[in-house]
């Protein structure tokens, strides 16, 4: 079994590949892709290579291509319940999001940027998709999981939240003021909309880091943590506060991350249908590239 | 609304015909392929299993294709044969599917196998390339067959090589077997004349002054007019008689054939072999004759034949000479003096001058004739009397007119041969020259006066021209008495004969300047008086022995 680092390392060496192929691919097309879409085919050489059936525009395009095709690997692992046992399904996610990245940015090259009028609706879909798809992700990241990826319940959001606050209280003798202290640090939200929640949501995120530091700068100076407890002790009070923080949203959150998939996903089974549609006919053109 | 409805609505919006037209498709068809636009006729311009195009292409743009085939204009003549390399599409609705190279303006027209040049270099493309000027049969037709946009308004092909395709025939068919390359150039319409070889190019080769004449004069604007333009008519021309367009002056007199006497380069044949032959006339032109106008004898221009004689020079000439060599006893015809050849020179020589009154020798022998005939801007042919001053003016004034009665007196000193050098002869004059006076320019003797030279009335005396060098001290005797002409220098004095004091014994030895001495106040040696007494020279003491 692989582990979860080292898939990062993977998607970070890949990321870094994609991003030197793009930056030499743009400095050897610049004067291709400056040029006004409708002079581009004078530029007779630089159209058969960056043009979108040129050399390297037409292999770009195999590329983004064979890239959307991957992105549904995730999507078959996470229907398909034969393939559970398949690595986990965060790290699947990984692989689907970075295909979901690159892929758009691929196919742009290919279609060498030409994305005036409708033709440029299924890219824009897709730019979309990518977005809806990164936003998910923190959405994602924002509705409390088990360990093996599902969604917890909120009695389990619950459970686990009087979990860490007895953990500190019977652990670190965490008085009851400082427990109400920390108890502070998440405001009432109750009865607020879907959009002041998800503005909180990211103020809490911003400003969580700050308070985290403070209040426990101040916790052990007063309860002396021992070093050897003191990651568990950190771990516990940000937990904590994750905790609180986001079951107080997490009603906005989950309504929007649902509402989110009528974007990504429709777009995504629409730009499946072209792509398809667009592969199949233009090898039946006789555009195959270099086969 | 469920959820999976808004996604299904998406779907269905996303993959709608319109945008999922513009997915499949690479952009929008231009104009001229606007009516091929729509997802279902992808097939009629692409091709299954190849990229192509150009069979679908040309199995619609059917004169380009019969074009390429048979190798003719510029697309018959391309290296490339993918039509979508220069006509890509699906640009956009306004894209022009038309390239040019550098510029529309810049076209290099010989590409099209017709190749611009001269004054239709200036011209816009429209100007050549519009409907009207469209004569190519498959252009035509094709352009009917396509219902969906005007072919003709804008195709480029289907024009004429001919000019006629383009410009109007102001020859109305005249030249309908020939091109109008034969005649004129791109250049300049007008230009045609000087390059048309009328010699070869038609049966009326151009001779003589015809080569000169403006082709209107004879190519007159006979045709009908077309627009502002009055073409001239330049077949069909009658040119079998000088008289089709020539007026016949002679009114018919001479006949029809006017090479008889006149030729192409000029009607007033002059010097043109093969024109008419006045030798065959009476009166053959010889020498200058041949060389005057017809008119100057001709005097009727009506009429060539002289009804007048023409036996006498004067019947045609003046007498130059006013009658004065008309003489009853001899022959007085011109041609004693002067030949046809021209009244300059005269026949009348030097050799003929010696039968006259006046032989010319000497100096005249170099003198022109009008140096002596011709005074006062008149000829003069005669002289009575016949005397040198009658050409010849005098330097002497008045002098010898007491000779000049007896007639040519200037003969007595002067010779023709030269002015100075003379016959005069001294001696036979008062004053005969010797000694040293013969050595003398005459002018040494004979003073001007008044820019006259004297010879007349001169004072022989010695004292006339020579200054008295003793200072009157013999007055009362003559320079000969001790001088001579040879020299001034007395050879022997004799001092016995000529003086008081008769020189003996030793006083013989004595020199001269011993007893004649320069005296200052005289300014010269005392000759005389000189006191001759024994003590008027000696002293006692000289008498010793």
């Amino acid at each position: 079994m692989i582990r979860a680092k080292s898939h990062n390392y993977v998607i970070i060496l890949l990321s870094l590949l994609t991003i030197a192929f793009l930056v030499l691919y743009s400095i050897q097309s610049m004067t291709y892709l400056n040029t006004p879409v409708e002079e581009r085919y004078l530029l007779k050489e630089m159209d058969g290579l960056y043009g979108p059936s040129g050399l390297y525009g037409h292999g770009v395009g195999f590329l983004a291509a064979f890239f959307m095709f991957l992105l549904w690997l995730y999507i078959i692992r996470k229907r398909w319940n034969r393939l559970r046992g398949l690595g986990r399904l965060s790290q699947w996610l990984k692989y689907h999001m970075w295909f979901g990245i690159v892929a758009p940015l691929l196919a742009g090259y290919h279609a060498a940027f030409k994305f005036e009028g409708l033709i440029g609706v299924m890219y824009w879909a897709m730019i979309a998709v990518m977005a809806s798809g990164i936003v998910g992700r923190y959405l994602y990241g924002h509705i409390p999981r088990r360990r093996d990826g599902h969604e917890m319940s909120m009695k389990q959001i619950n459970t686990e939240k009087a979990s860490k606050l007895r953990s500190l209280q019977m652990e670190f003798g965490i008085l009851p003021e400082d427990i109400n202290r920390l108890k502070g640090l998440t405001p009432e939200l109750s009865g607020v909309g879907t959009l002041v929640a998800l503005y909180h949501l990211a103020a809490f995120d911003i400003r969580r880091r700050y308070q985290l530091k403070k209040i426990l700068k101040d916790f052990e100076a007063k309860y002396g943590v021992s070093k050897q407890n003191l990651i568990f002790f950190k771990e516990t009070v940000e937990k904590q506060l994750i905790m609180s923080q986001r079951v107080i949203v997490l009603d906005a959150v989950s309504k929007v991350f649902h509402w989110w998939h009528v974007i990504h996903k429709p777009f995504a089974y629409a730009i499946f249908i072209v792509l398809t549609l667009h592969i199949i006919l233009t090898i039946s053109f006789g555009f195959t590239w270099i086969f | 609304m469920k959820l999976s409805q808004v996604a299904f609505g998406l779907i269905c919006l996303l993959i709608h015909p319109l945008i999922l037209e513009a997915q499949l498709s690479p952009g929008p068809l231009a104009e001229p392929h606007a009516h091929l636009s729509g997802f279902t006729d992808c097939l009629t311009c692409h091709t299954w299993g190849s990229k192509d195009l150009s069979p679908k292409c040309l199995e619609c743009h059917t004169p380009i294709q019969a074009r390429i085939a048979n190798e003719l204009g510029f697309h018959g003549n391309l290296e490339e044969k993918n039509c979508s390399t220069c006509h890509t599409d699906h640009m956009d609705r306004n894209f022009e599917m038309i390239h040019w190279e550098p510029s529309q303006k810049d076209f290099d027209h010989l590409k099209t196998g017709y190749e611009i040049e001269g004054k239709h270099l200036k011209l816009n493309c429209n100007e050549c390339h519009k409907s009207d000027f469209i004569v190519s049969e498959d252009i035509l037709e094709y352009a009917k067959s396509q219902k969906t946009r005007d072919v003709l308004s804008t195709t480029f092909m289907g024009l004429g090589s001919k000019c006629a395709s383009c410009h109007v025939d102001v020859h109305a068919g005249e030249f309908l077997e020939q091109t109008c390359e034969d005649c004129h150039n791109e250049n300049n319409w007008a230009d045609a004349r000087k390059d048309y070889d009328h010699d070869f190019e038609t049966e009326f080769p151009l001779r003589g002054a015809h080569k000169r004449v403006v082709c209107e004069k004879c190519h007159t604007a006979s045709q009908p007019a077309v627009a502002d333009f009055k073409p001239l008519q330049f077949t069909g021309l009658k040119f079998n008689l000088c008289t089709n367009c020539h007026e016949d002056k002679h009114k018919g007199s001479f006949g029809s054939n006017c090479l008889k006497c006149h030729t192409e380069t000029t009607f007033k044949q002059k010097d043109v072999a093969g024109a008419f032959n006045h030798q065959t006339t009476r009166y053959p032109l010889v020498g200058m004759h041949t060389t005057v106008d017809c008119e100057l004898c001709h005097t009727n221009k009506d009429r060539f034949t002289l009804e007048s004689s023409f036996d006498q020079c004067s019947d045609c000439h003046p007498d130059h000479h006013k009658g004065i060599f008309l003489k009853p006893d001899r022959d007085n015809s011109c041609d004693q003096c002067h030949s046809v050849r021209g009244f300059f020179p005269p026949l009348f020589g030097v050799i003929e001058h010696r039968n006259t009154r006046f032989v010319i020798d000497g100096a005249h022998l170099a003198q022109p004739c009008i140096f002596c005939h011709k005074q006062n801007e008149q000829p003069v042919y005669q002289w009575e009397p016949l005397a040198c001053k009658s050409c010849h003016t005098t330097i002497h004034g008045e002098q010898f007119s007491r000779y000049q009665a007896g007639g040519n007196w200037c003969e007595s000193c002067h010779k023709t041969s030269d002015w100075v050098n003379l016959s005069f002869d001294h001696s036979a004059t008062f004053f005969p020259l010797t000694g040293k006076h013969e050595d003398l320019v005459c002018t040494a003797c004979h003073p001007s006066k008044n820019d006259v030279i004297q010879y007349e009335d001169i004072d022989t005396s010695c004292g006339e021209c020579h200054t008295d060098a003793h200072q009157k001290q013999f007055e009362a005797r003559l320079c000969e008495d001790c001088h001579s002409t040879k020299a001034w220098q007395i050879p022997a004095f004799d001092h016995l004969k000529l003086s008081e004091f008769p020189l003996d014994e030793q006083h013989k030895a004595v020199a001269c300047g011993q007893c004649h001495k320069f005296e200052s106040a005289l300014s010269t040696i005392r000759f005389k008086p000189i006191p001759h007494k024994c003590q008027d020279c000696h002293s006692f003491g000289d008498f010793k022995g």
